[in-house]
């Protein structure tokens, strides 16, 4: 079990931070979705302990957060700039390191190696003031993982990075990931995340609105129905046998394109299918919205501010 | 037609002349100054001198045709001018002066009340009034970046610095020529008749050239001060601060004489010590240009240091104001 | 491409900083409509802008701005664009309509004309009654709609927008893009999207230009840079895989998987469909999307970067 809040709240005076969380993560990579403001910041706070809640427990790999023993196991990356000194940047990861409780060579060892494994070993000697924006990042990086945390954590890791830095970026986390190691990453750019993990927590307003993957979430959004969007040779005799099969709530023709609502994705997806292969239809491309995260977080908003 | 004004519309109508873009900044700089509750109230205190000054000016007309209100002036003028170098101002005029030698000495004694209310009262205002619009007007500018809007648009450097000036010129020019040329105009209505106006005549173009003196220099080293820091609070400090120490300095170096001179019933004459203080500075150049201290040769240094901070405060200007966005 | 399809054009475009070369030669034709400029960070994109607005002077070469030279009459360029700064910047103590008004005031507006526009524009992007309080009380999201919205207070028939949709929310950002495809289709604008953010580009771009290490390494319309060089599918599915990808086999077609999930399909869509409807039917799966396949922009981004720089961004950056 990586996580476990129970209707978990926090208020800085009268602003709510984190609104009664409740829920259980188990071990992997997941994502933290959510506008800005939405309490991203404030629940990994709680997770790293930096934050008491003003109600309810919370437990981080079977470990209250403020346990001294789990401060080792928790990697934890920041995503704004920094105060640096004007240090090189195997120092500065060496010391942090020390900061963890291990002796200076141990540090020192464990330091390289997290510096090699973020591919800066030959610049690691330079001073972190001559290092680009996403250098840094990978600095930060190494510092975070060079104590071997089981769960590394990270606020908005990918803010300023340029679209090299980022790929650099996605390609380590990846390879985090395929170690076994678990994630945590808050952002507001929704497609940073997908390219790490389809498992997501949707917040907004500090509230938690939903937690799965896209198709799981949708799937239970059946008050919202999915939309479906069809090229095929003939739209207007497959929307009628769509009609007339019940499967949809609403359709429209366009050209060589159909569009419909349905509340039965599955069921429908399965009809295609046999239509297709029964020579009737040739269905060429198909997009669904409930495969989108885009489109399921907007669905979500709106049940949640109360617009059917 | 069912659909009006409905999501973007173009804008294709006139543009107003060029050189009105700096008006923009300067109207919107007076009304943000304009929102400080001390600032309303220091205009209204600006008023005051105003009101104090048109006593002397009344009681001198009055004595035209009062010999009575002649003695009161005489004595007051004298209180006014003990120990300073204007206080020769009067000898040589009897008790009941003829009307030639009452419209002689109009000119000079209108000269002085309205030089010692510029210099004194005004000046002090000023230096406190500049003190609070000036500091903000740049280093805020530099804070927040606007810098970025401002440079994007068709707007040169110097139209952003004549805007910035504009705000502070228009409130110095409320309190010191505006009152100044009130003065004046009192005296003109309580004076005999208005023919007095062609014996005067050049009093006005004095208040404005004097009125630049005190308003150029200052505003435009204000504006420098304001660009060098991000915070205003620092600009408004070294402001105070320059003005403090130069009167410190000025009061230490001219203690001794004054009161050498003074047990000698002298009257001391400073020499290059009023270079230390911006206040005795601009007190002496506005003297020369009201026609008082003509022989002081140390007035065209003076004059000369007031010339490099205005020249010197419109380089730094240039440098500073864009600098982010031209590296 | 004519003089009326072109809004700039670099000639041999290069600037010094002292011993650092910002821009070393930069030969490009940007058109009419939305360009998306990509490039590293310390590609020289905001060094390219400047010169743009006539704010620096190029060492060499020439920059024409909707027909006119930007060093000679760098005033006039700014009349005619609209510029959206990346960094958080405001004119301080002001209310947001005020703000508008005061910037439309500096691009020669008259006093009541920029106010009555201001409250215009501010409706267009969406602002309600936070356009009376004070910019120092606005949120990130808010800030970025006020930049946009001095932007175009003057209606310039240019844009420059820098990183437009940092800081936005999903939801934002959407809207975000929407005003600029409004603005290009319907009142033909152009705009020069500068940003980080692939998505965005291939959102709203009809052409595409990159930067790197002060060159122009890939000046392409969007249409062409996507087509992929041969033909194939995404298809992502829900349901047993080990199934999934025997039937693909049994039907004959070449695939390989895509992260972190989907596949693609190698053929034409026209000839394939049949059979991977079959291959879904027969594996039990149930296809949730299949698409044309395009070429990632990253992807086309991180070839373009590193084979112009030989790699060595790669680990710079």
């Amino acid at each position: 079990m990586l996580l476990s809040l129970e209707q978990v709240t926090r208020l800085y005076g009268i602003v709510i931070g984190v609104n009664d969380v409740t829920l259980t993560l188990p071990e992997g990579a997941h994502g933290i979705l959510g506008p800005n403001g939405a309490g991203k910041s404030t629940l990994l706070n709680l997770i790293t302990g930096q934050l008491r809640p003003s109600k309810g427990k919370l437990t981080v790999l079977g470990h209250s957060p403020r346990d001294p023993a789990l401060l080792r196991r928790l990697g934890y990356l920041p995503g704004s700039e920094g105060m640096y000194a004007d240090v090189s940047a195997i120092e500065w990861v060496t010391y942090l390191t020390q900061l963890q409780g291990f002796r200076a060579s141990d540090a020192r060892q464990r330091a390289c190696r997290a510096m090699e494994r973020v591919q800066l070993a030959d610049v690691q000697d330079r001073k972190i003031s001559t290092f680009s924006r996403g250098m840094r990042q990978r600095t930060r990086l190494a510092q975070a993982i060079a104590h071997e945390p089981e769960l590394l954590i990270l606020d908005e890791a990918f803010s300023g990075l340029d679209p090299i830095a980022r790929h650099t970026m996605t390609t380590l986390l990846q390879q985090w990931i395929a170690e076994g190691r678990s994630l945590l990453i808050a952002s507001h750019v929704l497609h940073e995340i997908e390219s790490l993990t389809r498992s997501f927590l949707l917040i907004s307003g500090g509230r938690l609105l939903a937690s799965g993957s896209t198709e799981e979430i949708s799937r239970l959004l059946t008050s919202v129905p999915a939309t479906v969007e069809l090229t095929l040779n003939e739209p207007r005799k497959l929307a009628a046998q769509l009609v007339a099969s019940g499967l949809i709530d609403s359709v429209r023709v366009e050209a060589d394109r159909l569009h419909a609502t349905t509340g039965s994705g599955r069921e429908l997806a399965q009809f295609l299918a046999e239509q297709s292969v029964n020579g009737a239809l040739e269905i060429f491309e198909v997009r669904s919205s409930d495969d989108s995260l885009q489109d399921v977080f907007h669905s979500l908003m709106k049940l949640h501010r109360g617009i059917a | 037609m069912p659909i009006h004004s409905t999501g973007y519309r173009p804008w294709k109508e006139t543009r107003v002349a060029p050189w009105r873009r700096w008006l923009a900044i300067t109207t919107t700089g007076v009304q943000r100054a304009w929102k400080s509750l001390w600032l309303k109230r220091l205009l209204l205190a600006a008023l005051f001198p105003l009101v104090f000054f048109s006593i002397p000016i009344f009681f001198f007309e009055q004595s035209g045709r009062d010999p009575q209100s002649w003695t009161m002036f005489e004595r007051a003028m004298r209180g006014m001018t003990r120990g300073t170098p204007m206080a020769s101002i009067l000898d040589g005029v009897p008790s009941d002066p003829t009307p030639e030698q009452f419209q002689t000495v109009r000119h000079s004694v209108w000269s002085f009340l309205l030089l010692t209310m510029l210099r004194n009262t005004q000046a002090f205002l000023m230096v406190i009034l500049v003190g609070i619009v000036a500091p903000p007007l740049i280093s805020q500018d530099l804070r927040t970046r606007a810098y970025l809007i401002y440079f994007s648009r068709p707007i040169d450097r110097w139209e952003y610095i004549l805007g910035k000036f504009g705000v502070v010129a228009f409130f110095l020019l409320l309190i010191s020529t505006g009152p100044a040329l009130l003065l004046y105009l009192v005296g003109l209505l309580l004076s005999p008749s208005l023919s007095v106006f062609w014996m005067t005549w050049d009093l006005p173009l004095r208040i404005l050239v004097a009125s630049a003196c005190l308003i150029i220099p200052t505003t435009l080293g204000a504006l420098a001060i304001s660009s060098m820091t991000l915070e205003s609070r620092y600009a408004a400090f070294s402001w105070f601060a320059i003005w403090l120490m130069g009167h410190v300095a000025y009061s230490s170096l001219t203690a001794i004489p004054t009161f050498q001179a003074q047990s000698r019933r002298e009257v001391y004459q400073p020499g290059w010590e009023l270079l230390t203080s911006p206040y005795q500075i601009l007190g002496a150049v506005q003297s020369y240009v009201f026609g008082f201290q003509q022989s002081n040769q140390w007035v065209w240094p003076a004059i000369l240091l007031l010339l490099a901070i205005t020249v010197g405060s419109l380089i730094l200007l240039f440098r500073r104001v864009a600098a982010p966005m031209r590296a | 491409m004519s003089q009326a399809d072109q809004v700039m054009e670099f000639q041999k475009v290069a600037k010094t900083f002292g011993k650092v070369r910002a821009l070393q030669d930069i030969t490009a034709t940007i058109p009419a409509g939305v360009t998306g400029l990509l490039g590293p960070n310390g590609a020289g994109k905001s060094t390219l802008i400047k010169i743009v607005l006539g704010l620096l002077r190029a060492s060499s070469g020439r920059v024409n701005v909707l027909g006119v030279d930007a060093s000679v009459q760098g005033k006039l360029v700014r009349q005619q664009v609209g510029f959206m700064p990346e960094d958080d910047c405001y004119v301080p103590s002001l209310t947001g309509v005020e703000s508008v008004q005061f910037a439309a005031r500096l691009n020669s507006l008259p006093r009541l004309e920029g106010l009555r526009r201001a409250h215009e524009i501010l409706d267009f992007c969406g602002a309600g009654q936070e356009r009376y309080r004070t910019v120092e009380t606005y949120s990130t999201g808010m800030r970025q709609k006020l930049k946009f919205a001095q932007a175009l207070v003057h209606d310039p028939p240019l844009l420059i927008l820098d990183e437009p949709t940092a800081g936005l929310d999903p939801d934002e950002r959407d809207a975000m893009l929407s005003r600029i495809r409004i603005l290009a289709r319907d009142h033909g604008k152009s705009v020069l999207l500068c940003t980080h953010i692939l998505p965005d580009v291939q959102s709203v771009s009809s052409h595409v230009v990159i930067l790197a290490a002060g060159r122009v390494v890939l000046s392409q319309s969007l249409e062409e840079l996507s087509r992929p060089v041969s033909p194939a599918m995404t298809v992502r599915i829900a349901g047993p895989v080990a199934a999934w990808t025997e039937s693909l086999e049994r039907q004959g077609l070449t695939f390989r998987p895509l992260q972190p999930e989907g596949w693609e399909i190698a053929g034409d869509t026209h000839a394939m469909q049949r059979r991977i409807w079959a291959a879904a039917r027969e594996s039990q799966c149930v296809i949730r999307s299949m698409t044309p396949a395009r070429n990632s922009m990253e992807m086309i981004f991180l070839e373009a970067v590193q084979a112009a720089t030989g790699g060595a961004q790669h680990a710079d950056s």
